[in-house]
């Protein structure tokens, strides 16, 4: 559309600063409803939000196929952020939302996808980014909303087989089966893992090895995550000195237990475990003394926040340890 | 001991402003200026920067100068910067409580002088002003005229498939 401007109006700001303004004032919940309130205000606005790349990068599925590649093209030379929520009445599934997103995958930040029990397979859905590494990924977060769907869901295989971007730092997976080995992941700064049956605990320690700057990881129903073996004092210990917050929560008890004697993190603030421990041998199988590392930890000062270690067994039964 | 270094900047109505080196050099342009010059008794000229504007920036310059500088290389579309759009500290919010001629003079000469935080606070203040408020109240807020036709507002509606509960 081209609308000629009729003198001057609007603020007195050079057109980057309105977009940098603009960009401040725009919700990533509700870019698009944001956008064209600001375009609406006066021609000087409207060409600001028309020609400013940055300002259209937040890009949703929900938002329907003409509105996606509307953005897609006016988001052009701008990293993008896409994001395909669980939105039943949605006129663009998951499948759709990549086939207009793939050919822009060198522009991907972030992805958040959230794939329902009725939609395509996930392996079709996600064609583009089996296919092809988003060099330049930041964080991916895959999400499967039904329980059910995990049995009959294939083992996907992400970029083509491909090692995860070295830009990627946030990385979660919700239900969703992929490759864990593959990607060779390292250089996290999160990491979530639900109901993931392709991590095994090896596999673990070489990402957390990798990733000395994790700030906080979850992992929770992970059935790969068992006991390393009879001599984990043989690994070397995994510094971790930023991470900051731990939740751990319905693991093998001999699999927390090796993950807990093997990682070491002298800042952690926060560590979360959910477990069973109403017998007394699920009980010794965790609380070994190769654990006990975890409660060592310097006398709290003024500048250092105290850490809480909540083993939560039941609702009936917490266990708080703090220090 | 000796007294901190001290420099003289002139604002464009022609008032002199003497500060403390360090306070200056808040400013990146000043910063460069003196780097480039050497030290030099001449005033700093500041030809896009009136009295009344320096001397506020000079007070926020003032209050911050202990702290620490941002990166020069840091990534204007960083996801980090816009979720801290609302934080703005309690003394900065203080600051900039002025009418709104002078809040854009403040984002003006924080631009010209290269003194992001300043900027940054200048543009927080609008974004947050903006924020929520449907285009007739931000016109209102900020005697904006809508020189729109109606037809073209219909257009700029339809293209973006305009929908209040969206």
């Amino acid at each position: 559309m081209s609308i000629p401007r009729r003198g001057v109006n609007g603020l007195p700001l050079p057109t980057e600063l309105l977009c940098d303004i603009f960009r401040l004032a725009i919700d990533t919940a509700t870019p698009r409803r944001d956008r064209c309130r600001l375009a609406l205000v006066c021609h000087q606005w409207w060409e600001c939000v028309e020609g400013s790349a940055l300002l259209w990068t937040d890009i949703s599925a929900s938002d329907g196929p003409t509105y996606v590649r509307r953005a897609l093209e006016k988001s052009q030379g701008a990293m993008i952020d896409l994001h395909c929520p669980d939105y039943r009445g949605a006129d663009m599934n998951l499948e759709a939302f990549l086939v207009e997103a793939g050919p822009h995958i060198a522009r991907w930040h972030s992805l958040v996808a959230v794939v329902l029990s009725s939609s395509p397979s996930s392996e079709s859905a996600l064609a583009p980014l089996a296919a092809a590494q988003p060099p330049r990924l930041e964080s991916l977060g895959l999400i499967q909303v039904d329980p059910i769907h995990i049995l009959s869901q294939n083992v996907i295989t992400l970029f083509g087989g491909a090692p995860a971007p070295s830009t990627l730092q946030d990385l979660t997976l919700y239900r969703f089966q992929v490759a864990v080995e593959p990607l060779s992941l390292s250089g996290l700064v999160s990491l979530y893992l639900t109901d993931v049956v392709t991590i095994s605990t090896p596999q673990l320690f070489e990402i957390l090895r990798g990733s000395p700057l994790l700030e906080t990881l979850g992992l929770a129903d992970n059935p790969g995550l068992e006991a390393i073996g009879s001599q984990p004092s043989t690994i070397q210990p995994i510094e971790l000195a930023k991470l900051d917050s731990i939740s751990l929560s319905w693991l093998d008890n001999a699999g927390l237990n090796s993950i807990l004697s093997n990682i070491r993190i002298p800042n952690c603030c926060s560590l979360s475990i959910c477990c069973d421990v109403r017998r007394i041998s699920a009980r010794s199988i965790l609380f070994t003394s190769a654990i006990t590392h975890i409660l060592h930890k310097t006398i709290p000062t003024t500048d250092l926040p105290s850490s809480t270690i909540i083993v939560d067994v039941d609702e009936d039964y917490d266990c708080t340890i703090q220090f | 001991m000796s007294a901190a270094p001290q420099v003289t900047l002139e604002s464009s109505d022609g008032e002199k402003f003497k500060v403390d080196k360090e306070v200056a050099e808040r400013s990146v342009l000043i910063k460069n200026m003196i780097e480039d010059v050497g030290e030099s008794d001449n005033p700093i000229p500041l030809p896009n920067v009136n009295a009344s504007v320096l001397k506020k920036v000079l007070e926020y310059c003032e209050h911050h100068r202990g702290d620490p500088l941002p990166a020069a290389d840091a990534d204007p579309s960083n996801d980090d910067n816009r979720k801290r759009a609302t934080e703005i500290s309690d003394w900065d919010q203080k600051f900039i409580q002025v009418d709104q001629e002078m809040l854009f003079e403040i984002i003006l000469a924080a631009n010209y002088m290269d003194i992001k935080p300043l900027l940054d606070v200048g543009c927080k203040t609008v974004a947050n002003m903006i924020k929520g408020k449907t285009p007739e109240e931000i016109r209102k807020l900020f005697n904006i005229v809508n020189d729109f036709t109606p037809e073209e507002e219909a257009q700029i509606k339809k293209e973006n498939e305009w929908a209040e509960d969206r």
